[in-house]
């Protein structure tokens, strides 16, 4: 009998220690995360090449997801096909980012990489998991997949995030470089930085 | 800071052997409980005998606690555990049907899975219906996929998200209802226990 008093005591003076301490902010939570998530930004492990997302876009056995942080009239004027926009508050928003699906690669696209990276702190601090963020933004896929494409371009991880290519009229997804032909494409070569987080619901395809 | 990336911590190979140990460890545990045994398991309806109760409370507020406070300790990341995500009249149906068959079988899965380790007939045949069930299921989603899948779509629930209240308020009460819950069922089972010592004698 009395092990049982004991362990209720204890369950009770912990739990009321839990109470009185509790739990870190979701900014106290980004904070003690800084130095983890810091050195994964610089080791560019989440930053993911446009040959890899136009492979994850059409591969039917991932799941994935374009989150585009850009304001809206960037994305008016053009957007990589199916990407969905996201506001820096949505991004600071703990219930949004709960209701992110899971077993899904979420990548974030800027114009280069500054709003994409500031949204990936976010998000991570609020446990979103399997987040990437698009190397070089929409400028560098429109360098790489664009009409005018330019094989010696390189991302600009450091650039001020405003836009570098010219359109006539806002066409959001409805320009071809949104959605490129894979087989037409550009081939690249690339470091495979999305790991797997195994089957997903299969988007088409398939017998059985 | 957790929860660990166990992949890149240890290995594939290694994960896999922890998960493995650690089933076996919690099938040992749920035997050395009773929990292999049928009639163990189906006295928790008739009020007989509540260790199914005490044993799932004792589990809800450890691994609470723990978890809770090593979020308040920063050594974990609460928002990072999963959460199964609420399908409120699907969870109805299905949780129909797992205590309909739990009160028939005497088993839910996992202890079906620890009686049939152990070569009890009575297990190997809940094992046997339980993959028959599955089959089924798989077999016929099709037809109630839109049910399944979407009615009573809440996304992730909590307590305190629903009540809009501070986790530790939340686990406070967990425990103290937990708690209060022991005393009952301890109360019921020396209730039933005289009941029936009487009738025998």
């Amino acid at each position: 009998m009395k092990w049982k008093i004991g362990g209720a005591v204890f369950a009770v003076l912990v739990g009321i220690g839990v109470f009185f301490l509790g739990q870190p902010t979701p900014d106290e939570l980004a904070a003690r995360m800084a130095p983890d998530l810091e050195a994964r930004l610089k080791s560019r492990e989440v930053q993911i090449d446009p040959g890899e997302l136009l492979d994850l876009i059409y591969n039917d056995n991932a799941a994935v997801k374009i989150l585009d942080v850009r304001d809206e009239a960037d994305f008016n004027l053009f957007h990589i096909i199916d990407a969905e926009r996201v506001t820096m508050d949505q991004a600071r928003d703990y219930k949004w980012a709960k209701s992110l699906p899971p077993n899904t690669v979420l990548v974030l696209t800027s114009n280069d990489e500054k709003r994409a990276t500031l949204a990936w702190r976010l998000l991570s601090a609020r446990g979103v998991a399997n987040l990437y963020i698009l190397e070089g933004g929409i400028n560098y896929w429109l360098d790489v997949y664009g009409q005018d494409n330019d094989p010696a371009a390189k991302p600009r991880p450091e650039g001020d995030d405003t836009m570098r290519h010219e359109f006539s009229s806002a066409l959001g997804q409805r320009r071809p470089e949104a959605d490129p032909d894979p087989h037409e494409a550009p081939h690249r070569e690339y470091e495979k930085k999305v790991k797997s987080i195994g089957p997903a619901a299969k988007k088409a395809g398939g017998c059985g | 800071m957790a929860p660990l990336d166990l992949n890149e911590l240890i290995g594939h190979v290694l994960k896999n052997v922890m998960y493995v140990v650690t089933g076996i460890g919690f099938g040992f545990a749920l035997e050395r409980a009773g929990f292999g045994n049928s009639r163990n398991l189906a006295a928790q309806f008739y009020l007989r005998d509540m260790r199914v109760l005490k044993v799932m409370f004792t589990a809800i507020i450890t691994a609470m606690l723990l978890i809770f406070l090593s979020g308040a300790l920063g050594l974990m990341n609460v928002s990072k555990i999963f959460v199964n995500p609420t399908y409120l009249w699907p969870g109805i149906v299905g949780g129909i049907i797992f205590g309909v068959g739990f009160v028939i079988g005497g088993y839910c899965p996992g202890t079906a899975l620890v009686s049939a380790a152990t070569l009890k007939l009575d297990g190997l045949f809940f094992v046997l219906g339980l993959g028959l069930g599955m089959i089924a299921f798989g077999e016929t989603i099709d037809a109630y996929r839109v049910f399944w899948e979407t009615s009573g779509a809440y996304g992730e629930v909590t307590l305190y998200g629903l009540f809009g209240v501070d986790p530790g308020v939340v686990v406070v009460g967990v425990v103290i209802m937990a708690l209060a819950m022991f005393v009952g069922a301890e109360k019921i089972e020396a209730y039933f226990a005289e009941r029936e010592g009487g009738r025998a004698s």
